[in-house]
């Protein structure tokens, strides 16, 4: 068991539901992009466009739990975790956190679940203010929110960068002055400065070096641990997201088509696409064993702007049936925590 | 060559350049310089000549240089030393003061369109696309006219026409910073708009304004003289360096250059600093910029 | 390393490379001292972190490097040192005898010409063949790079190809004058797994079909041990160890090699928590005396701070640049008993 608590085991029972009060719940998120105006579409001349980040995801999140995000570049995995965080407004459907309508409008609950879900982000060379020292962003947070009282701020940041692993004594540096380690763990400490409940980590590790990935997964995995955190995890390194995760969802063309505890989605996919997914992925261990001889898919992913009609994989699924061109198969609970949206399995 | 430098070894370097002292810019310091002997004239202008800059000596009037009179006098018997340090009060407030006002509001709707978009920045855009259609002299004068003559109206139409490079520099370079992650962080963690854009966006992409508000103080006080030669900005008697050059110019025929050629030197001066200072700022604020 | 008499001459030796750059902060020496074989079709692997050398090992060997690098050493291709070469010779070596194909797909192609005219381009530069020629030579390429319809595809820009046509594309440029080594730095880092998948395969069936060999440079230990026979791994400038990769990967005898596989998601980790390498690579401006790895190295002693060792022999063909091979050891014996108990 990867886990010393598994939330999952009862929690992700049957798949998109999640059993007990979800922390959050998120029901047909749509988040279209109009391209009217974008290079794109003129360059295609084709005026009116619009560009289905996101097209329809329902996913629910236990407390405590990690659920892994993963499809390949252009998925909709990020605009998702953006909408969630509200970085970005979604177009249609519904999320909630701890119950509560997280796409009010209201000014005071946004600030304040604004707070508890936050977002760690991929590129540690970007995510921070270059012309700031690591005291003054952190402290800016704390100042904004009003979570310290002003001559507790040094010792707080102090706290803070030594809860990620640093010195408190680095806080006087600016961000260029760090390795992208050292970087992607002050934005660690960024997000935890608010005391949130719930933070989805976009990428988080993806630009790390192998050996310092490791150290910031571990980390992010203890102060789950110790703070009680929920995670969504977004990335498209598999390998990364089955140990992190509890549960792991995969994304094809804007829409989620399986969800599977992490401990079997490598060795039992159900969707074609994980399938062809996981196999593609090296992994050492069957590479000085036996090599896999079963056939990769074929082609690119087509373009969001132009889905396919039925299921969106059907172009270059390996199993596609007649049906498969016409009706969208639905998310449906196999049993044993496992959801799949295709044609091949009961209920779809 | 990003994956052959060890990222400490890239920051090293960095820090170095940083702290690199302000005397190993010689562009800045020069410029600084310049600018600061300029302004030091012009302040102590009347410990500096014996004569006002409006005093006439008919009897003295076309004199060439000499020891009494160092630029000789003009038409009017004026010193044209004295005119000229006095001119440079109004000229380096013709190069500061209209392009600090087009500064601070180009900027500001700059940032605001850029990083809102949506219908406040296509409003802003069509705007400036119309006044960028007019010739941008034509419109000046179109405003003046209206306005009548002056100094004050100057700057009035100045600012009312300059404002739109920095918008369209700024409006620019916010469209790339508001999806940087730390401006998205900063989102996340629940800052204001103002608070984001000043304290977050504006310090990472106004570099580029402040280097051409060097360029458009030049420009700025170059134009003032072309106003004011044309008759258009501040009136006679005022000591002026385009309106000195105006008065002159008749003059050039009959090889009194000076009445014309000390004015324009002072212009070339002025211009030459705010350029230094430009060239040295952007190099100063790329090094550090450099993450 | 210990090539035994008998074997095939290798047709591509790499002997005491160095390569640094001089930047405002001193001198950066990205390769030092860096030595090895590359035999004839074979693939070979350069594996290592960002900044340990790899790709500036690559570009040192086709004399892709800016101005401000100086290279040392020998790079014998066929016995015939490239780095004394001129600039004529070293004109029909690249893109010749030996092509490069690299990391980012979407910038290497020039976005105003037909695709067909960059291949075609290529074709002729390293063959004297007319404008017809070339073209139908073109379409055979693209038809060897698995590219579908390429007499339609020929005729289309860049902004048409996806990322992993693109890097087909590149790879069919990369062929045309024929090389006998490939040097691809990062050929699918920059690409999606399933298509990563796809150029990989790719990569070993033309190896295999056309009998080149190839320098894959990776970050990821996996690529290299699902396409490469024999390994090198770097670290901060120079090489740890290199050897067969079953060997190599399967009993590393480097506790650089060691940690990185250890610090794997999925291999050693049936733990909960990851075994990360502590602290971060050096920087090169500075290197650590003696070993590079002692810093971060738990099998460190005194001695680690002022000298380290070649590769010392530690199996047939197998090397490793640490002189702590009996602690090693041991701890491998170790774990393995332990394991043993367990199940």
């Amino acid at each position: 068991m990867r886990f010393a608590v598994e939330p999952s085991e009862g929690a992700g029972r049957n798949g998109v539901e999640a059993a007990g009060t979800p922390l959050v719940e998120a029901r047909d998120v749509v988040k279209h992009f109009p391209l009217t105006q974008g290079i794109v579409s003129r360059l295609q001349r084709r005026p009116g466009e619009v560009l289905k980040a996101v097209d329809g995801v329902s996913l629910v999140i236990a407390p405590g739990e990690t659920v892994g995000l993963v499809g390949e570049s252009g998925c909709g995995k990020t605009t998702f975790g953006r909408c969630l965080v509200r970085l970005y407004e979604p177009t249609s459907g519904e999320i909630r956190f701890r119950g509560e309508d997280v796409l009010t409008h209201d000014a005071a609950t946004t600030r304040r679940l604004r707070r508890s879900i936050q977002m760690i982000f991929q590129d540690p060379y970007s995510s921070l203010n270059p012309r700031k020292t690591v005291k003054a962003a952190l402290g800016e947070v704390l100042t904004v929110h009003r979570l310290c009282p002003e001559n507790e701020i040094p010792a707080r940041v102090g706290e803070l960068l030594e809860r990620v692993g640093l010195s408190a004594a680095m806080g006087d540096r600016y961000p260029r002055q760090f390795s992208g380690g050292q970087r992607q763990r002050i934005g660690i400490a960024r997000a935890l400065a608010v005391d949130p409940v719930f933070i989805v980590a976009d990428e988080a590790v993806s630009a790390l070096d192998v050996s310092i990935q490791a150290q910031v997964i571990n980390l992010l995995m203890r102060l789950q641990e110790e703070m009680g955190l929920t995670f969504l995890f977004i990335a498209h390194n598999l390998g990364v997201v089955r140990h992190i995760s509890n549960r792991v969802a995969v994304m094809y063309l804007g829409k989620i088509v399986e969800i599977q505890p992490a401990s079997t989605i490598f060795d039992e996919p159900l969707h074609p696409y994980t399938k062809a997914l996981v196999r593609a992925i090296p992994k050492l261990d069957s590479a000085l064993g036996a090599r896999d001889t079963v056939a990769a898919i074929e082609g690119d992913p087509p373009s969001p702007i132009d889905i396919p009609t039925g299921c969106r994989f059907h172009p270059r699924c390996p199993y596609a049936m007649p049906i498969c061109q016409t009706v969208e198969p639905p998310l449906a609970d196999q049993g044993g925590g496992q959801t799949v949206a295709c044609h091949l399995y009961p209920g779809s | 060559m990003a994956t052959i430098q060890a990222a400490p070894a890239a920051s090293r370097a960095t820090i170095r350049e940083a702290s690199r002292p302000l005397w190993r810019n010689p562009s800045l310091l020069m410029g600084a310089t310049l600018l600061a002997i300029v302004a030091g004239l012009a302040i102590f202008a009347p410990l500096l000549t014996p004569y006002g800059p409006i005093d006439q000596d008919l009897l003295n009037a076309h004199k060439p240089p000499s020891w009494a009179h160092p630029f000789g006098t003009d038409n009017f018997g004026r010193d044209v030393l004295t005119r000229v340090l006095y001119g440079a009060r109004i000229d380096l407030m013709i190069g500061l003061v209209p392009t600090a006002i087009t500064f601070v509001t180009g900027v500001l709707l700059g940032a605001i369109a850029g990083y809102y978009g949506g219908k406040i920045d296509t409003i802003l855009m069509r705007v400036v696309d119309v006044a960028v259609a007019f010739p941008f002299i034509v419109l000046l004068i179109a405003i003046i006219a209206m306005l009548g003559p002056g100094l004050r109206n100057m700057f009035i139409a100045i600012a009312l026409v300059g404002w739109i490079s920095y918008a369209r520099i700024v409006r620019g370079e916010v469209l790339v910073a508001r999806n940087a992650e730390y401006v998205l962080a900063a989102k996340t963690l629940g800052f204001g708009d103002a608070r984001i854009i000043f304290g977050h966006v504006l310090p990472n992409v106004i570099t580029p304004a402040i280097v051409f508000f060097m360029s458009d103080a030049v420009l700025n006080i170059l134009l003032g003289t072309a106003l004011s030669f044309l008759g258009l900005g501040p009136q006679a008697p005022t000591a002026e360096w385009g309106r000195m050059i105006q008065e002159g110019r008749q003059f050039i025929v009959s090889g009194e250059w000076w009445m014309t050629t000390i004015p324009g030197l002072a212009i070339l001066v002025v211009g030459v600093a705010f350029s230094l200072i430009g060239d040295g700022l952007a190099d100063l604020l790329r090094v550090e910029e450099r993450v | 390393m210990t090539n035994g008499s008998g074997e095939i001459a290798p047709i591509l030796q790499i002997r005491d490379l160095r390569t640094s750059f001089v930047t405002s902060a001193g001198i950066v020496r990205a390769v030092d001292g860096v030595s090895f074989d590359v035999r004839p079709g074979e693939i070979f692997g350069l594996v290592g972190e960002s900044g340990c050398g790899k790709s500036a090992t690559c570009r040192s060997i086709i004399r892709l490097l800016p101005s401000h690098a100086t290279t040392e050493g020998e790079v014998l291709l066929n016995g015939e040192d490239l780095l004394t070469a001129g600039a004529e010779a070293m004109r029909q070596v690249r893109g010749g005898e030996i092509s490069m194909i690299f990391q980012d797909p979407m910038s290497a192609l020039n976005p105003v010409l037909r695709v067909g005219e960059q291949v075609a381009e290529a074709v002729q530069a390293h063959r004297g063949v007319g404008r017809r020629a070339a073209w139908a030579r073109a379409l055979e390429l693209l038809r060897l790079v698995g590219i579908p319809a390429p007499e339609r595809r020929l005729r289309e820009y860049p902004y048409q190809f996806s990322g992993g046509m693109r890097q087909r594309v590149l790879i069919a440029i990369a062929l045309a004058g024929e090389p006998n080594v490939l040097l691809a730095d990062e050929p699918t880092t920059a690409l999606d797994v399933t298509i990563q998948d796809q150029i990989l395969k790719l990569i070993v069936r033309l190896q295999r079909e056309l009998g080149m060999s190839v320098i894959l440079v990776s970050h990821d230990l996996a690529v290299i041990a699902h396409v490469c026979q024999r390994v090198a791994v770097m670290y901060a400038g120079q090489i740890v160890e290199q050897g067969e990769v079953r060997t190599v990967l399967r009993a590393p005898r480097h506790p650089y090699t060691m940690g990185l596989l250890a610090s794997l998601p999925g291999i050693g980790a049936r733990e909960r928590y990851l075994q990360p390498i502590a602290g971060a690579p050096p920087s090169l401006l500075d290197p650590p005396s003696g070993c590079r790895f002692h810093p971060r190295c738990t099998y460190a002693v005194e001695q680690c701070r002022s000298w380290t060792p070649e590769l010392l022999p530690v199996g047939p063909g197998h090397g490793a640049a640490c002189w702590r091979q009996d602690a090693i050891r041991a701890r491998v014996e170790t774990t393995r008993i332990a394991v043993r108990e367990t199940a």
